[in-house]
């Protein structure tokens, strides 16, 4: 617990790394981190554009509902498959650099914060231009608040379990595959009532509809908000006992 | 006057030996002392997991001013100390220490950023060791002076060769005023002139430092910077002496 708020407090330390780790990502190329926003929203739209032919559906509309959802997903999905990974990457700063191991972690978070804001921005520039209606700002915040907590919960949990059992970062992109097509971002439950248990029990379906619903104005019901505090709590629990048992092991992992 | 000591007390560290293949397994079987390295052990009655003794029962005790050399064969433990004393790793057992801002100089390229110019990378490694806005900026015209590296320092620093890495580096690593220098064994590296000035910038990084403890092989190195000699092989301290007389009578 101390670790993870002494790592917090060294603000200019994880913003460092984390320009450090887009500073690989897109050395040399001329967008640089743009690339993040640029890729989000020709993918949104190739998607859009293919299965808004193949389920009927009004473009403008669907591009919303996918663009409004594929940004949070976006956000958790690299907090597992990144995360699980956080401090095997850094291992070479962790042996070398004395520092709290949890900067590693609050860098990914920033990171991560950074490139899904933008791509919320976009979206919500783009709802309030076709739909015409008033941001509800403050459950879309709630919203991704709640995502942000999740996320920094999950890449701590499997963060500390990757280092220790690497099989788990190559197995992370597979799974989070086959969420990505059972979890409603492509498409929706339109009364298929024999689908709904895909909706119900999925977590995944919670984090994206606290940011989405909000996002292009849609109702959400009061229920969605508790069961994503709940696994927001739920991660962050598992998380702090996870990291309490291993953090002081974990660098010998690496 | 801020308290500077360090201080160890009976620590021992164990690494274990993850994801062995079967040879390997055979070998820890055997339960070896080697000639190099700390021991590797069997934990107890646990098949299969194993781990190496890097660290066995240290206490050691550095007072402000004292400047400790550390001595001992490739593996005997040495860098794992340092890394201790920085907090880097928490020992298994035992009780450590550590009272004033410490400087490791333990890898100096470490964290620098290939694809980042000279200028950058003191921003990016001055940063990482936890030092100011300020004390980067009013460092840049100290390390442009010590590196000689003129233009250079706007181009990226995979263009440069390794010994020119090598002084960014260190001038970066040197950069700061900390009360508690640690050093592993590098800075006998690079040419013969960026050593007598890079053994002068130590000189004055030392200087006004609290205590230093440095992992050196080196006879020089001890006499230049050092009072006192630790031994350390298998991870034990063997004896502390003073440094004087011949080096013959250290071993």
């Amino acid at each position: 617990m101390n670790n993870l708020v002494e790592g917090l407090r060294m603000r200019r330390r994880w913003m460092m790394l984390a320009k450090i780790y887009q500073g690989r990502r897109f050395q040399r190329s001329l967008l640089g981190e743009h690339w993040d926003l640029l890729n989000y929203v020709l993918t949104v739209t190739a998607l859009g554009y293919l299965f808004s032919v193949l389920f009927h559906r009004d473009f403008a509309e669907y591009w919303l509902y996918l663009a409004g959802g594929f940004a949070p997903w976006l956000f958790v999905s690299a907090a597992l498959t990144e995360g699980s990974n956080v401090f095997v990457r850094n291992a070479s700063f962790a042996r070398e650099i004395p520092m709290p191991v949890s900067v590693y972690v609050w860098a990914l978070v920033w990171k991560l914060v950074r490139i899904s804001a933008f791509q919320i921005f976009v979206v919500a520039a783009v709802s309030i231009w076709i739909k015409s209606f008033s941001l509800a700002l403050l459950p879309l915040c709630a919203g991704f608040v709640l995502v942000t907590i999740s996320s920094f919960a999950l890449i701590l949990l499997f963060g500390v379990i990757g280092a220790r059992f690497r099989d788990v970062i190559h197995f992370m992109p597979n799974i989070l595959r086959g969420a990505f097509f059972l979890t409603p971002i492509l498409w929706t439950l339109d009364r298929r009532e024999e689908l709904r248990w895909l909706v119900d029990y999925n977590p995944f379906f919670y984090l994206i509809e606290v940011v989405r619903a909000p996002l292009i104005g849609e109702t959400i019901q009061a229920g969605a908000y508790l069961v994503a505090v709940v696994i927001a709590l739920v991660g962050m629990l598992a998380a702090m006992l996870v990291y309490a048992l291993a953090h002081r092991k974990l660098v010998y992992w690496l | 006057m801020t308290d500077i000591r360090i201080e160890l007390d009976n620590v021992s560290l164990a690494f274990p030996l993850l994801g062995l293949r079967e040879q390997a397994k055979r070998t820890v079987k055997r339960a070896l002392t080697l000639g190099v390295g700390g021991s590797i052990r069997e934990s107890n009655g646990k098949h299969g997991k194993a781990s190496i003794l890097a660290l066995d029962q240290v206490t050691l005790k550095v007072a402000r001013g004292e400047r400790l050399a550390l001595t001992g064969h490739n593996g005997a433990g040495k860098s794992t100390l340092l890394r201790v004393i920085a907090g880097i790793y928490s020992p298994t057992s035992g009780a450590v220490i550590c009272r004033g801002s410490v400087a490791a100089l333990l890898n100096p390229a470490a964290g620098m950023q290939k694809y980042a110019t000279g200028y950058e990378n003191i921003w990016i490694r001055g940063t990482l060791q936890g030092m100011s806005k300020d004390e980067i900026e009013n460092s840049i015209a100290d390390i442009e002076n010590f590196t000689e590296l003129g233009e250079y320092l706007n181009l990226p620093i995979e263009k440069y060769s390794s010994g020119m890495r090598l002084r960014l580096a260190f001038a970066i690593a040197t950069a700061q005023r900390p009360e508690i220098v640690l050093i592993d064994e590098w800075i006998n590296a690079g040419d013969q002139r960026f050593r007598a000035k890079a053994r002068e910038r130590l000189q004055g990084f030392i200087g006004t430092s609290g205590a230093l403890v440095l992992a050196t092989h080196s006879e020089k190195v001890i006499r230049t910077f050092c009072q006192k000699i630790v031994r350390v092989d298998h991870g034990r301290v063997q004896w502390v002496k003073p440094v004087a007389g011949k080096e013959a009578q250290w071993d």
